[in-house]
């Protein structure tokens, strides 16, 4: 602080070099242009204007909120017929949950970045043992010694893929396309097996659709007997991504879900893709309620 | 300090009311001796400011190798699996995903971080023979390392799923290194790590993907 303390000049008071020397230190606060003045207590967040670091932020309800899961969207897992459109996240009357941006839509410039980031209550199930299906890619066959064979065993490799979609041409909302850096899991990247590359997957979360344990496994094998496999249950599963790049309008922003996917490689390169057998066998589907969707558009410094 | 540009009051100098008046005028405009409890609020706007005076942001929505990691791939893994962390690659602790990186021009002060992206974990052989008290669950430990200091540290994921990071800590000034690191779990003496077959028949058993961080510096 920077405040003089010294009293009015007063009648019958001295008015010499030496009292308006005292005087003009008081004002002229020796010292005062130095480190604290002006630069740690010049200013701070009050002088700041509130747009100067965070610009704006949204909020989206994604799906629809029912505690008691007595309602809930249900999505069944593809069993061919490529392009797979993928299922848009939306209340239970079936209106897309989209982060909208309104008419004039969001422009991002080349010194700010878009965060997103999303959650969704999520229940992946399944009947039966899908993995097992002959020609599934879900499953890895180790020995069995008790019956000198191979048992299968789940790879719980597979999964539902979540991912956000933006327009970036109207406020029409009628073009979403994957952001940059995601793909939309169609490429057919080797006989009739469809899915993305990893590094296509920028935007991607994976939701594990099973998962098998094994118990007691001896000397580098395993019996089917000691084979436990469990559905997930209802869980929050969550994402982000963010955008820094040319300039952009985006006017909304919503979320696809496909499945299920499997790891596997061709060619040296490593995919996510589809398991149509093993998602075509009994009934695999993801349930889901309601989630969040966040946006905040920042200034990179 | 300021000094004075008008009459300065030296001994012996007859002295008047404009002595002091005058300079006071003179400088009347000045602020340096205001500090922010004076200063009107909301005053400064973005472009009255230089780049990173007050914060910075570094990020990278794909780090490592396509935003893969690439601390190990093997390559003789099972074609229905990726090429990536198996038991034959050898590593043990704690692993870089990839290259570490640099938060240049940090200025000192608060420092945020996120890393998050999607990680596989082979669950099926958490309770090997004699391993059961407690069992060997596997997961990907997952930490943030900024200059050798971790900021943040998670046990991790245990299954296929997506992970994200996030921490927050003060650092002094000067350019930052950062590691993504992760940590998986050893094998068990009993661990089935081959399909049967001959040839690629390596179990995968870590990969992560999908990985994407965002760095915060906050310098008031």
């Amino acid at each position: 602080m920077s405040r003089i303390q010294r009293q009015r000049i007063v009648d019958g008071e001295p008015i010499d070099a030496t009292n308006l020397n005292d005087r003009y230190n008081d004002f002229a606060q020796p010292g005062a242009l130095n480190q604290y003045n002006v630069r740690d207590s010049s200013i701070d967040l009050p002088q700041l204007k509130a747009d100067w670091f965070t610009r704006n932020s949204w909020e989206q309800t994604l799906g629809e909120f029912n505690l008691s899961h007595s309602s809930v969207n249900t999505v069944a897992a593809t069993t061919g017929g490529f392009p797979v459109a993928g299922h848009v996240v939306q209340d239970f009357g079936g209106t897309p949950s989209i982060l909208n941006f309104g008419l004039g839509g969001l422009t991002i410039g080349t010194d700010e970045v878009l965060r997103l980031y999303w959650d969704l209550s999520v229940r992946p199930s399944y009947t039966g043992t899908p993995w097992t299906a002959v020609g599934s890619f879900s499953k890895y066959q180790f020995p069995d010694p008790p019956k000198t064979g191979v048992v299968d065993v789940a790879t719980s490799a597979d999964v539902w893929v979540m991912y956000p979609e933006w327009d970036v041409t109207s406020s029409l909302l009628t073009n979403f396309v994957p952001v940059p850096g995601q793909g939309d899991f169609n490429t057919n990247y080797t006989g009739a097996r469809y899915g993305n590359a990893l590094p296509d997957c920028e935007a991607t979360t994976v939701i594990p659709a099973w998962v098998q344990v094994a118990f007691n496994a001896v000397d580098g094998s395993v019996s089917a007997p000691n084979l436990y496999d469990s559905g997930i249950g209802w869980r929050g599963v969550s994402g982000a991504w963010h955008y820094v790049g040319a300039p952009t309008t985006v006017y909304g922003i919503r979320w696809i879900i496909k499945g299920i996917l499997h790891p596997e490689q061709a060619t040296n390169v490593n995919y996510l893709g589809f398991d149509t057998v093993a998602g075509g066998t009994g009934t695999v589907q993801l349930e889901y309620t309601s989630g969040k969707a966040q946006a905040m558009i920042m200034r990179l410094g | 300090m300021k000094h004075w540009t008008q009459r300065q009051a030296l001994d012996g100098v007859t002295v008047s009311p404009d002595s002091i008046n005058i300079e006071m005028q003179a400088q009347r405009s000045s602020i340096t001796t205001l500090d922010r409890t004076q200063i009107p609020t909301n005053l400064v706007d973005h472009n009255n400011t230089e780049q990173n005076a007050i914060a910075q942001v570094w990020q990278d929505r794909s780090v490592g190798t396509g935003g893969e990691q690439s601390a190990a791939r093997d390559t003789k893994t099972v074609s229905n699996g990726w090429q990536c962390i198996t038991y034959s690659t050898g590593l043990t602790g704690w692993n870089s995903i990839g290259s570490s990186f640099t938060l240049a021009g940090f200025k000192g002060g608060s420092l945020y971080g996120e890393w998050s992206g999607n990680a596989m974990v082979f669950p099926a052989f958490c309770s090997t023979s004699g391993n059961i008290y407690p069992g060997s669950p596997r997961y990907c430990g997952l930490r943030i390392l900024v200059n050798g200091v971790p900021l943040v540290e998670r046990r991790g994921v245990a299954l296929h799923e997506h992970f994200r990071v996030f921490g927050v800590g003060r650092f002094p000034q000067g350019d930052l290194v950062v590691q993504l690191q992760i940590h998986i779990t050893d094998a068990d003496p009993n661990d089935v790590l081959y399909v049967s077959g001959i040839g690629n028949t390596n179990v995968p058993q870590v990969h992560v993907y999908s990985n994407r961080y965002l760095f915060i510096g906050r310098y008031r």
